[in-house]
């Protein structure tokens, strides 16, 4: 025994402890402490045990512990717990010494992290038979971020996160394990406390400028981080199938904090940062523009000074060379972002509860724009009586988004498109001296235009849980989620002059409220038994019905002195529309059996059958089975003969799961009344709005899933592979249908994709010595995307918004189908196309598109280095993404024919004269110059590897000992120093090649991601946050 | 196993709790949400005349393709106008159309629109308990003429001309006859006049012989005798013309503009407007009379137009910035806020009929008459007034001359031209491009791209 200690120990402690062991009969000292956990919070129930002695103690509430009677010598302490990595210190103890002795200990990591959330129910990490990826809150509530799920980047294999922008409030898009869907929302369920939340209007448009804003609403903006205890990923069938038609894109469950701890806690954060972009777009000046223009003008055979009437612009030639100004300066600002919050816990025998009160005003880089967030969130627990406890969750948030135009729509778009640099900060008078003919200023336009979106939240949940006997469990659960949003824009009398110089009326005011109304409820019975020793089984039933409405309407005054919610609107001014109100429900039912054997076996069914208010008639009900095991192998003789292997452990699952998110009515054949038609020959008409399709459905996706993982060397290095295949069919199609059907679009189950990978995660603890530790984590996943049907119809059937993405059998979702651009001629200065079949072709034609380019990236992951020096800390967290493409779409109109946009300094790389070997063609003013009958043609000129590699996040933290907090009273406090995208590696010669445009449709965002339209760029921040708990 | 279960009674009360939920939730009414603002079928279409609206609902698309939209796509594939400034209208000129050319994908869309809503009003005849034999037999009457009139459009537009092969087995176009989602595949051309000439001998029987502003039994013969021109089947279609013109229901106004506001006596089928807020002429309008129009007459038009000086018809036409580089002429024909659109007229028929005649040889003197009725009333003198007596092939003549200078913007050159090509067999070139070449008929948008629909071949003419 004592020889097997010295092996594995190493040497020199082992002969400490046999030298100490000489003294042991010696006067009595003895060793107190408290052990605390990683965020400084007291850990009860430790055992700190001297090694190679009878002595031991375990930790009290408070996290003390008293170890008496001690003879003085060298001792090696152990601190171990079931759920916490076990820790050594060797102490010398002279006689009579009252040693003290802190220690802080670490959660246990893979194989051993020991509650993990599945669907309806939680499990221990070592039983599970799905794949589930477990982030905590913790990590989550640390970055600055526009969003909470812009957080989960890089935190788990296979989950990619596509930061919208660098806007506040920007939504993220997530997919999880490549993309599944093409016209339904290819987003993963969110689940919050038990219930899905509402995520409709993901992509709705905004209102605030005439045809949107250049800016997706994001309906989890208003979730607060802090109030996250844990994010689980649910990744594959075994672990969504139980979420039946809406599991196949993932699943994202969403667990809030509760109390746990004794007594009365506080913990008190505080945040402060700046943004600032990850790159600011640098383009044409003044001279520079007009240097381009007039090459533009000779080349095209014109003389004399050039006329920017060409392009629109109502300015003389020598007014034009008076002004140079930067529109990019004009919307770019510092932003300054600050976070406060107050956690409260309480808990008795009987009662616990746990309030967060988190402020946050979020400021992004762009002038005017800000998320700020009020939220607060009471979660209690009850337990009357033995066997019941009673949960309530709530939560209320309040969101104000101060908008800012961006993208296409304004802003900053505009600043890169068509604010020119000859365009004065003043605009110019016409010369009757009414109106303007140049454009009004950005900043101006910033300054007038009052927009915000103000959303109120909250998320409620009553969840009753009973132990009706020893074996059987009651839960019942019911969940409201309601939320109010509006958006507010207010443009005054003064900058309507700008536009309309005549204009009379006071301001516009237009009011875009949406109100949602999401509940659910699901029953539960849980049956848990050991039937033998080496026999387990759990059995649960469930049933569940989920219905949501959202109503909405539009208001317009055409007379205001100010926003509708700062100024009541007049009957007599007031133009309401109603919009439609839109329904659907879910009624399911669903049930789990779990077979345990000898603790290193699992079996588990699952199945859910799931009705839909969506479904047709003729396809109401779908069922989702799922079947998996997990095998622990290092339980078995011929492993553990293995020292160096700590665990293994294999799963294999195969199951079903669908998407439902898509249209809500598109089953029904429906006709538009006459109210909303024209008439004929003065007489009313009826016209059909939509075909029936009674055998609509969900998609449908069969999900195998096999996973290896372990630990080795002591848990020094723990590792899981997983191999996936995941294949949908019926997947539906918002298709472009043949014209001859009299329709442009329709829903229909038509298409097939394959989505198949591999993910693999490395963790490895390099050094572990008292004071210092330093740890690697890394992870890579890699997916492979096809579609491998789309039935009778052309690439084209279903096209991602206006960006030129397809569907393409044997290609990925979102395959870049464009015309091949094959070099500048270097004789002419125009562009050489490539045809179908590759020859070379001076003539821009769209029947020679190829697919050319996808998405969708080949590998993603991290790379996440901590290092521990005493109470000091320091992570870096790399995330990079491989081998997907950019399509740069706004680069064809900066780059392209010269129009009324501006260039960026790519611009001079252009043909010039007869032998130049340039990048861009000859300049020129003329539509037709580069082959083609429309100005702006996509080809793969605007192409790009969108590969990256960066540094996401930076932080270094300092933790004061707990020997100083005690001092002062505190648990413990921590300083850090946070920095996000410090550093990018790419060779994009773009803005920033992580990009998430805003999107049109589903199908836009399933097929459109990396596509640039003038999109904001990623925020870099550096933050510094201080956190104090008592 | 265990009894004691079932003793519990707090487990059995709970038990029959949960098993009551199960059970009081599982019924579909809780999943059966339905859209608010608009109507089932079944809840929208119970009696006739909810079906007249349906009806209704496709004359307005073919008043918003007859308006002039399809006319001024047509007159751009031939010689009357001049190159316009616009992108889409630019592919038409040059025989080079893509199928991203929104312009020409919405007028192919309305043509199916159309045809779509006459099918469905067909199928949903057995929901109108109230439905008499007299007007479902109008209705259907009505919309078999409509789905003919697109069609005809279409395959006059989309797919090279009959004659084009000696068959007409060369590729048509869909061929839309069920209310339904089933992409469909491209028929040939002889597949697409076979339907069209059935539907309107159908529609010919079953419309009554007045019916107001809508389809009657004159308007399809009147378009039969369009079909069989386009055909060569001159026989037919001097027969359906004279069937027309027999009836006397039309006459010749004193004016010689029959784009008036409140229809014209010679207007057989019309795109009625019915105000100011209701102008379904804006085809022709909005393209032919702002200061700078779209359609520009093209110089070698205008200088045929411009022989005759005694041809009251050159009243039509204005020079602007004469003499400069920048000198256009137009058209005033359309100058007005509000007209009908004629789309079957008196003056076709008189035209097809005396063509007609004179190509078979028979009745001479009728088609004498005929071509004499159109310039009477078009010239200041009786010069061009065709003798008693003239040869066939001067009556063909003077009809194809009056053809181009009446019908000038209605759309028909394109179509004239391409029966002197393919069935009279004249070699027929428009600014350097063959009549049979790849790029002289409209590609189809990409949205009809199927496995079973071939797109028309791209690369235009040159």
């Amino acid at each position: 025994m004592m020889l097997r200690t010295i092996r594995l120990q190493g040497l020199l402690p082992g002969l400490l402890l046999f030298f100490g062991g000489a003294n042991l009969w010696a006067q009595t000292a003895s060793l107190a402490g408290k052990v605390t956990g990683d965020k400084g919070e007291a850990l009860s129930g430790v055992t700190v045990r001297l090694k190679g002695t009878n002595k031991s103690a375990a930790t009290n509430e408070s996290g003390t512990y008293l170890i008496q009677g001690l003879a003085a010598g060298t001792y090696t302490v152990v601190f171990s717990s079931e759920q916490l990595e076990a820790s050594e210190e060797i102490i010398n103890l002279s006689d009579g010494q009252s040693l003290v002795l802190d220690k802080q200990l670490v959660a246990k990591s893979v194989g051993a992290d020991p509650i993990v959330i599945i669907g309806y129910g939680r499990q221990n990490r070592r039983d599970l038979t799905g794949s589930i990826a477990r982030v905590s809150g913790k990590e989550i509530a640390e970055i600055p971020a526009p969003s909470f799920e812009a957080a989960l980047q890089g935190k788990a294999p296979g989950v990619q996160v596509v930061v919208g922008s660098g806007m506040a409030g920007s939504a993220s898009l997530i997919r999880i394990r490549g993309v599944a869907s093409i016209s339904a929302a290819g987003d993963p369920l969110y689940v919050i406390d038990g219930i899905p939340v509402s995520q409709d209007y993901f992509l709705n448009r905004s209102n605030g400028s005439n045809f949107g804003s250049g800016f997706n609403n994001n309906p989890l903006a208003t979730i607060n981080p802090d109030d996250i205890e844990s994010v689980e990923i649910l990744k594959d069938a075994a672990a969504t199938s139980i979420y039946g038609s809406r599991g196949a894109n993932g699943v994202i469950l969403i667990t809030t904090k509760r109390a746990r701890k004794k007594g009365l806690k506080f913990d008190v954060s505080t945040r402060f940062g700046i943004s600032q972009p990850t790159k600011t777009p640098r383009m044409l000046n003044g001279p520079e523009f007009l240097q381009m223009y007039q090459e533009a003008w000779e080349n095209d055979g014109r003389t004399g000074t050039p006329d920017l009437g060409l392009i629109n612009v109502n300015m003389t030639w020598q007014e034009a060379q008076k002004y140079n100004t930067n529109w990019v300066d004009d919307v770019i600002q510092t932003g300054y972002k600050q976070n406060y919050n107050i956690t409260a816990g309480y808990t008795n025998k009987w009662f616990g509860m746990k309030s967060i009160v988190t402020y946050d005003n979020n400021e992004s880089f762009l002038a005017g724009n800000n998320y700020q967030r009020l939220s607060g969130r009471v979660n209690t627990d009850y337990k009357p009586l033995k066997g019941l406890n009673i949960s309530l969750s709530n939560s209320l948030s309040r969101g104000i988004n101060r908008r800012v135009d961006a993208a296409w729509a304004g802003g900053l778009g505009s600043a890169m498109s068509t604010m020119l640099p000859i365009f004065p900060e003043e605009p110019l008078l016409n010369s009757n001296g009414i109106g303007y003919r140049t454009p009004v200023g950005l900043g101006t336009i910033r300054d007038l235009k009052d927009w915000r979106s103000i959303e109120m939240r909250s998320i409620n949940n009553l969840n009753l849980n009973y132990e009706v006997t020893d074996d059987i469990t009651l839960n019942g659960s019911a969940s409201y989620d309601y939320m109010d949003y509006g958006e507010f824009l207010y443009e005054p009398q003064e900058l309507i002059r700008y536009y309309s110089p005549n204009y009379v009326q006071n301001g516009v005011a237009k009011w875009f409220p949406i109100w949602t109304s999401n509940m659910n409820y699901y029953l539960t019975a849980n049956w848990n038994k050991k039937i033998t020793p080496d026999h387990g089984v759990n059995v649960m039933l469930g049933h569940e019905y989920q219905q949501s409405r959202t109503t909405s309407k539009s208001v317009e005054n055409l007379d205001a002195t100010g926003p509708t919610d700062k100024v009541a609107i007049p009957d007599t001014a007031l133009r309401a529309f109603g919009r439609t109100p839109y329904e659907w429900a879910f009624l399911s039912y669903f049930g789990r059996a779990n077979y345990k054997f000898k603790n290193k076996f699992n079996v588990q069914l699952t199945g859910r059958v799931d009705g839909s208010s969506r479904f047709g008639r003729n396809n109401r009900y779908g069922f989702f089975p799922a079947a998996a095991v997990g095998y622990i192998l290092s339980d078995e003789e011929f492993i553990k003969r293995h020292d160096w292997i700590s665990f293994l452990k294999v799963k294999v699952g195969i199951g079903k799961s669908g998407n439902a998110s898509f249209d809500n009515y598109a089953r029904w054949g429906t006709i538009t009344p006459s109210g909303n038609l024209p008439q004929y020959n003065g007489q009313p008409m009826l016209a059909p709005a939509r075909l029936e399709n009674q055998n609509l459905r969900w998609e449908s996706t069969r999900n195998f899933d096999a996973t290896l993982e372990g630990s080795l060397f002591k848990n020094r290095i723990s590792f899981e592979l997983t191999y996936y295949d995941k294949a949908t069919k019926d997947v539906i199609l918002d298709v472009t249908v043949p014209r001859t059907t009299g329709f442009y679009s329709m829903y229909d189950n038509v298409g097939g994709i394959i989505n198949r990978g591999v993910e693999f995660v490395l963790k490895s603890k390099n050094i572990q010595r008292k004071n210092f530790q330093w740890n690697t984590d890394f992870n890579i996943a890699r997916n492979y995307n096809e579609i491998t049907s789309i039935g009778v119809y052309s690439e084209d059937a279903v096209s991602g918004g206006t960006n030129d993405t397809r569907v393409v059998v044997g290609y990925p979702v979102g395959t870049n189908f464009l015309v091949r651009f094959s070099h500048i001629d270097q004789a002419t200065g125009l562009p050489v196309y490539l045809d179908k079949e590759g020859k070379e072709t001076k003539s821009w034609d769209p029947a020679n598109r190829v697919p050319v380019g996808d998405v969708l990236p080949e590998a993603i992951g991290s790379l996440n280095n901590s290092f521990s020096y005493k109470n000091w800390d320091l992570t870096a967290n790399i995330y990079y993404s491989i081998g997907g493409d950019i399509y740069e779409s706004s680069a064809k109109r900066q780059l392209g024919v010269q129009t009324d946009w501006n260039s960026d300094p790519r611009v001079f790389d252009r043909w010039q004269k007869p032998g130049d070997d340039a990048r861009y063609p000859r300049r020129t003013l003329n539509t037709f110059t580069y082959g083609s009958t429309t100005p702006w043609i996509n080809t793969t000129q605007w192409l790009e590897d969108g590969s990256y590699v960066r540094l996401r996040s930076l932080s270094v933290g300092y933790r004061l000992p707990s020997s100083v907090a005690k001092k002062y009273n505190l648990d413990g406090a921590r300083i850090a120093f946070i920095a996000t995208n410090l550093l990018t590696w790419t060779n994009y010669t773009g803005l920033d090649p992580e990009i998430a445009r805003d999107f049109e449709s589903p199908t836009d965002r399933n097929m459109s991601g990396s596509i640039t339209y003038l999109t904001a760029p990623q925020e870099k921040s550096y933050s510094i946050s201080l956190s104090v708990n008592f | 196993m265990n009894y004691t279960i079932f003793k519990n009674r707090t487990l059995t009360a709970a038990l029959a709790v949960f098993t009551l939920g199960v059970f009081a939730a599982g019924c579909d009414k809780m999943i059966d949400t339905r859209p608010e603002n608009e109507l089932l079928v079944e809840d929208a279409v119970k009696t006739s005349a909810d079906l007249q609206k349906l009806l209704n609902g496709s004359y307005n698309e073919v008043a918003n393709t007859y308006g002039g939209f399809a006319q001024v796509i047509s007159e751009f594939m031939a010689d009357n106008l001049s190159l316009p400034n616009n992108n889409d209208y630019r592919e038409v000129f040059n025989h080079n159309t893509l199928f991203f050319n929104t312009t020409i994908g919405s007028l192919y869309g309305n043509l199916y629109r159309a045809i779509f809503r006459a099918n469905f009003v067909m199928e949903r005849f057995p929901l109108a308990a109230d439905l008499n034999e007299a007007d479902r037999n109008r209705m259907e009457g009505e919309a078999k003429f409509i789905r003919a009139m697109c069609h005809f459009t279409a395959v006059r537009l989309f797919a090279h001309p009959w004659g084009y092969s000696a068959d007409n087995s060369h590729p048509g176009i869909g061929l839309a006859l069920k209310a339904d989602r089933t992409p469909l595949a491209r028929s040939s051309v002889a597949a697409a006049y076979a339907s069209i000439i059935s539907d309107l001998k159908d529609a010919a029987t079953l419309l009554p012989e007045s019916n107001g502003n809508y389809a009657t039994k004159y308007a399809a013969q009147a378009l039969l005798a369009e079909v069989y021109f386009q055909q060569g089947e001159y026989g037919d279609a001097a027969a359906q013309a004279a069937a027309v013109i027999n009836s006397a229901r039309y006459t010749f106004s004193d004016t010689l503009n029959r784009f008036t506001p409140k229809g014209a006596t010679e207007a057989i089928f019309s795109v009625v407007s019915t105000g100011i807020n209701d102008n379904r002429g804006g085809g022709f309008r909005d393209n032919y009379s702002p200061g700078l129009p779209l359609c520009q007459v093209s110089r070698q038009f205008f200088s045929t137009v411009n022989t005759d000086t005694a041809d009251k018809r050159l009243a039509y036409y204005e020079t602007l910035n004469k003499g400069q580089a920048n000198e256009l002429v137009k058209t005033n024909l359309y100058n007005a806020p509000l007209f009908d659109v004629p789309v079957l007229h008196l003056t076709r028929l008189h035209l097809i009929r005396a063509e007609a005649l004179a190509q078979t040889g028979t009745d001479l003197s009728t088609a004498i008459a005929d071509i004499n009725a159109i310039i009477g009333r078009a010239y200041k003198n009786n010069n061009r007034i065709l003798a008693a007596g003239s040869t066939a092939t001067q009556i063909i003549e003077a009809a194809r001359y009056q053809r181009r200078m009446e019908l000038m913007f209605e759309g028909d050159r394109i179509h004239d031209l391409k029966r002197l090509a393919a069935v009279e067999k004249q070699n027929i070139i428009v600014r350097g491009h063959a009549w049979d070449c790849k790029g002289f008929i409209l590609q189809f948008p990409i949205s009809d791209q199927t496995s079973i629909f071939p797109l028309n071949p791209t690369g235009g003419c040159d």
